[in-house]
């Protein structure tokens, strides 16, 4: 599904390079689960946001379901974003002005779901999450937990085929941390790809491949069995 | 989708509320002026272009060959002239003299009324959209007694029944006689230029005032209807020649058509008669003026949304992450200026009708504002589309090019361009500004010094009375009553009005003249013996008339500049040919202004005869002017008891020329105030959000010791350097442009730096005030507010 050849990205500042990723190789199939981990600063969220089309590394090439993404126009990057990516964020970045229930139907309004159908969606993935009763809150009304439960259920709520999360877990307590990575492993087993990054030993044992990252290089790409 | 947007729209607009009202205040105080203007614009268009056959309605016009190769362009034509383009040219379909609209008293039994009006055929309802109501509009060709009112003045005059009643009654015109109404004609439209209540038979006038029939009398003037197709300018050629059999000189008159329509907006020609403007110029600089208010509040509108644009880039990044387009935030956020642009104009529909009293009393029109009409709605939208891009098309282009990866890590790189542009917009903002402000100073000064300029002749104090039959009869004996009176100091009788000469002649010729001096126009003035005690004129050379001498007309008294140009040496004691006949100059008169300041001192003629001069003038004491006109009232009574009296201040008439420059300056001064509260509003917006933008290093600064007075300094130094720079830029546009106006005039102040400097000042003083206000709150809060707030 990802194939990463040789990817580089670099910085410039004045007349130096400062290097972030250094040739990167990296093939992800469907389905997998994987987990980037490595010190602050080793390039983990620059990494995550090439593969999701974010950003864009200065070198190689980047292939996604066999389409070549460095050649992609910003239209395509769209098309792909609306149907194919999901995102959760560290700080959840939902929309303050909307409430809960807006938020997690705005990707269906973009992709121009009909009406009926889009409350049936929403309405399934509220009871799912179990948030049906905070559906006309808005987001500075909850705690944590609740606005990262709502920024999961935005990403998938559109079926994409990718769930990329860059440490969905960082801003929670234990519990509510653990809450998102069982959801995390659900989605994964009905058969969604996720890549994530996180700091946490335990929240990599969700996943099933582990690849640490140091200075920009992979240092270790291990499956867990 | 759309009503995801909205909602946003709407909660933006509600939770940012100071944000919200700075927008919406400034918008709608700016499209209730574009609005008023566009009124006002729109009204001026249309004036003239009602008629059906405004198309082929031509006014004819005479150009005169004067020194050089230039042209004078005339409105006056020789009636015989009209009359014959019809009768000898198949393309004229008809033509109808236009006479100068006139105040009468019209009297039907013990009722008596005032109203404007003029002569004129049946031809003027067929060629004009006048749509006549009842009656026979044909009779003013047939008989001399004929008349023709306006439904309007038949209502005042017979009552609600005057469609019955009217047609077929007698009234009584105090000048001119006893007339038959025959028709009744439907009120001239607002925005017809000519505003006429009665039209009396064109046979009654021409049987009274036979120089109409002569070949060389442009006291005329007449418009033409050509036949579908005619070449306008080939037709006028062709009158032209009809023209020039008639004239024995060797630098002929010509004849000029101009669209019946366009001589109101058009009015001024070039030395080649070509149109240069007019009262257009009027009408643009105040559309443009609207424009300008506009854009400043617009500007005000972008430079606050790309202020805030950092609090929206979170939104647009997440948007982008989940599948949004640019299209699509583009289309997102100008929703957002739309909904506030929307707000606004509600707004301003509602100003603006409020205001539309007070903008007819300004602007002297019947201006309305009519939402049943379709048209209304057209410039509505039209006004909201573009407030709506010019506001919102660079705020949405900018906020839809944030790239996720940027804003959503929290690194928004500021991109030094962004704040140019901001910077560059208060700049611009504060060059319109004072452009205003000098405008609105210089015009009112200007108008002040026509007001008070000292003409070389005595318009204080002074009444005026149109003179009709009955005065010239008992005039011996009214001004012997006038003199007893109180108060009253002298009484004369001139025509035309010496502060308007409105009559000419080419007819002097001198020795020496000169052939490209040929059809040089000598004012004339009909006086009294005492018109020059009266109006204060002094004597250069030789004497005036003498009371009651009969030798004396044939006699002339020139001005300085008549004996300027004719070149005499030693003027008094030579003589002229006076149409034909010679006549000795007797005296030189000091120059004074006898026409409006926008044209150079005339030559002018003074002759004696007070049977000819139509206008009676009583001058007063200063300090007993009313005791002197309840003198004249009385006198009245007495003398004439039967003719009404209605008199005019002469200084209050002479205002009249420059309606347009009043006008102007009253509007100049709406636009100059708006033009600085739109200005200092933005500024306001930008300082508080600069200083919410600050406050965490506010903050530390005082913790580090900072006084207030440091903090404001920091906080205020960069707006008042961008107010200067713009000011500063401002003043010699403002300089070129002022001056060109001044142009116009021939008589002008002269710009002075402080009508600059104390614009400046003041706009530099009231932005800092401004930002002072916002940058003080700021400074005196307590620091811990807001380094706690992280
Ligand atoms: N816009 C940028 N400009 C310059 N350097 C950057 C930029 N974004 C990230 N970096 C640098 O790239 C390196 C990797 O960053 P990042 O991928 O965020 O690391 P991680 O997520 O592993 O902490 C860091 O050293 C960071 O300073
Ligand atoms: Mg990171």
């Amino acid at each position: 599904m990802i194939n990463l050849e040789n990817i580089e990205k670099y910085y410039r500042s004045g007349l130096q390079k400062s290097w972030v990723l250094r040739d990167i190789s990296l093939n992800v199939d469907e389905g997998e689960f994987v987990t980037i981990m490595g010190a602050s600063g080793s390039g983990k969220t620059t990494l995550l946001n090439i593969i999701g089309m974010l950003d864009e590394g200065n070198n190689g090439s980047y292939h996604f379901l066999d389409e070549p993404v460095h050649k992609f126009r910003e239209k395509r990057r769209t098309e792909i974003h609306k149907h194919y990516l999901g995102f959760v964020f560290q700080a959840y970045h939902l929309i303050e002005e909307l409430t809960v229930y807006e938020n997690i139907e705005t990707p269906l309004l973009y992709r121009n779901v009909k009406n009926q159908e889009r409350k049936a969606i929403v309405a399934d993935i509220l009871d799912r999450f179990n948030i049906v009763a905070k559906k006309d809150l808005f987001p500075n009304q909850l705690s944590g937990g609740q606005q990262q439960l709502v920024g999961v259920a935005r990403a998938i709520i559109g079926k994409p085929k990718l769930l990329l999360a860059d440490e969905p877990t960082g801003n929670l307590h234990t519990e509510q941390g653990q809450m998102i990575m069982n959801l995390f492993k659900t989605l994964h087993d009905d058969g969604m790809t996720i890549i994530q990054v996180t700091h946490a030993e335990k929240n990599a044992q969700y996943g099933t491949r582990i690849i640490r990252l140091n200075d920009g290089f992979i240092e270790e790409d291990t499956m867990i069995a | 989708m759309f009503r995801n947007y909205t909602k946003i729209a709407f909660r933006n607009l509600i939770n940012q509320k100071g944000y919200s009202l700075i927008n919406i205040v400034g918008l709608s105080i700016s499209l209730a002026v574009t609005l008023l203007m566009l009124l006002w614009v729109q009204d001026e268009w249309s004036t003239d272009k009602f008629h059906e056959k405004s198309d082929n309605i031509y006014r004819m016009k005479r150009t005169i060959p004067l020194e050089g190769n230039s042209l004078d362009v005339y409105n006056g034509v020789p009636y015989p002239v009209l009359a014959a383009a019809k009768t000898e040219l198949p393309e004229v379909i008809q033509y109808t003299p236009l006479g100068r609209s006139f105040e009468e008293t019209i009297q039907r039994e013990d009722l008596a009324v005032r109203a404007s009006g003029t002569f004129g055929n049946s031809a003027y309802f067929e060629i004009f959209s006048y749509p006549i109501l009842t009656g026979d509009v044909t009779q003013l060709d047939k008989k001399k007694d004929a008349i023709a009112i306006s439904e309007k003045l038949a209502a005042t005059l017979y009552g609600t029944n005057w469609k019955q009643n009217a047609v077929g009654q007698i009234v009584h015109m105090h000048d001119i006689g006893d007339f038959m109404v025959e028709a009744i004609y439907a009120n001239f439209p607002d925005n017809s230029s000519i505003q006429n209540e009665f039209i009396y038979s064109f046979e009654a006038q021409l049987s009274a005032n036979d120089w109409m029939l002569e070949w060389t009398n442009s006291g005329s003037q007449g418009a033409l209807l050509l036949a579908d197709g005619a070449d306008a300018a080939k037709t006028a050629q062709k009158i032209e020649d009809l023209f020039h059999e008639h004239q024995n000189k060797d630098r002929k008159e010509g004849i000029l058509l101009q669209k019946f329509a366009d001589h109101y907006l058009y009015g001024q020609f070039d030395e080649q008669a070509n149109v240069t403007g007019g009262r257009i110029e009027y009408v643009q600089t105040f559309g443009i003026a609207a424009l300008l208010l506009l854009i400043i509040s617009c500007i005000n509108f972008v430079n606050l949304a790309t202020a805030r644009a950092s609090k929206r880039a979170k939104e647009v990044g997440v948007r982008k992450t989940i599948g949004a387009s640019k299209n699509s935030l583009v289309t997102q956020f100008l929703i957002e200026s739309g909904m506030i642009t929307f707000i606004s104009i509600g707004v301003a529909i509602i100003i603006s009708k409020a205001a539309l009293p007070q903008v007819n009393i300004i602007t002297g029109k019947f201006l309305h504002l009519n939402l049943s009409e379709p048209m209304m709605w057209v410039g509505i939208c039209s006004i909201f589309l573009l407030t709506t891009l010019l506001a919102g098309a660079y705020p949405s282009f900018v906020l839809s090019r944030y790239r996720p990866v940027n804003v959503l890590s929290g690194s928004i790189t500021r991109q030094p361009g962004k704040n140019i542009l901001k910077k560059g917009l208060v700049v611009m903002q504060f060059i319109l500004a004072l452009l205003l402000i000098v405008g609105a100073l210089v015009v009112e000064k200007q108008v002040q010094y026509i007001k008070n300029k000292n003409l070389g002749i005595a318009k204080e104090n002074l009444v005026m009375i149109h003179q009709d039959a009955n005065i010239t009869e008992s005039y011996d004996a009214l001004r012997n009553e006038l003199l007893k009176k109180e108060g009253i100091l002298d009484v004369t009788v001139v025509g035309p009005s010496p502060l308007n000469m409105q009559s000419s002649t080419s007819g002097v010729r001198w020795p020496g003249k000169r052939p490209d001096q040929e059809n040089i126009e000598f004012q004339m003035v009909w006086t009294a013996s005492n018109f020059l005690d009266v109006f204060d004129v002094p004597l250069v050379s030789g004497r005036y008339y003498r009371e009651g001498s009969t030798y004396d007309t044939t006699n002339v008294v020139f001005n300085e500049r008549a004996i300027e140009i004719m070149g005499i040496e030693d003027p008094v004691g030579k003589t002229v040919q006076w149409w034909g006949s010679p006549r000795q100059i007797i005296g030189v008169v000091k120059d004074f202004h006898n026409r409006s300041l926008y044209e150079k001192i005339k030559p002018a003629a003074f002759l004696l005869d007070s049977e000819d001069a139509g206008w009676l003038f009583v001058k007063s004491a200063d300090t007993k002017v009313s005791t002197a006109l309840s003198g004249l009232e009385a006198t009245f009574k007495s003398v004439l008891p039967n003719v009404p009296l209605h008199y005019e201040f002469v200084d209050k008439q002479y205002e009249k020329f420059y309606k347009s420059e009043i006008l102007t300056g009253t509007l100049a001064k709406y636009f100059a105030v708006f033009s600085i509260f739109l200005s200092c509003l933005g500024l306001l917006g930008l300082s508080t959000f600069f200083a919410e933008q600050k406050s965490k290093e506010i903050s530390i600064r005082k913790v580090l010791g900072a006084s207030t007075y440091n903090l404001v300094g920091f906080l205020s130094k960069e707006f008042l350097a961008l107010v200067g720079l713009g000011l500063l830029i401002g003043i010699p546009i403002s300089w070129f442009i002022l001056s060109d106006w001044l142009m116009t005039f021939q008589y002008t102040i002269d710009l002075k730096v402080w009508m600059f400097a104390l614009p400046a000042f003041l706009a530099i003083a009231i932005a800092a005030m401004t930002v002072g206000f916002q940058t003080i709150k700021a400074a005196i809060a307590n620091p811990i507010m807001s380094l706690r707030n992280e």
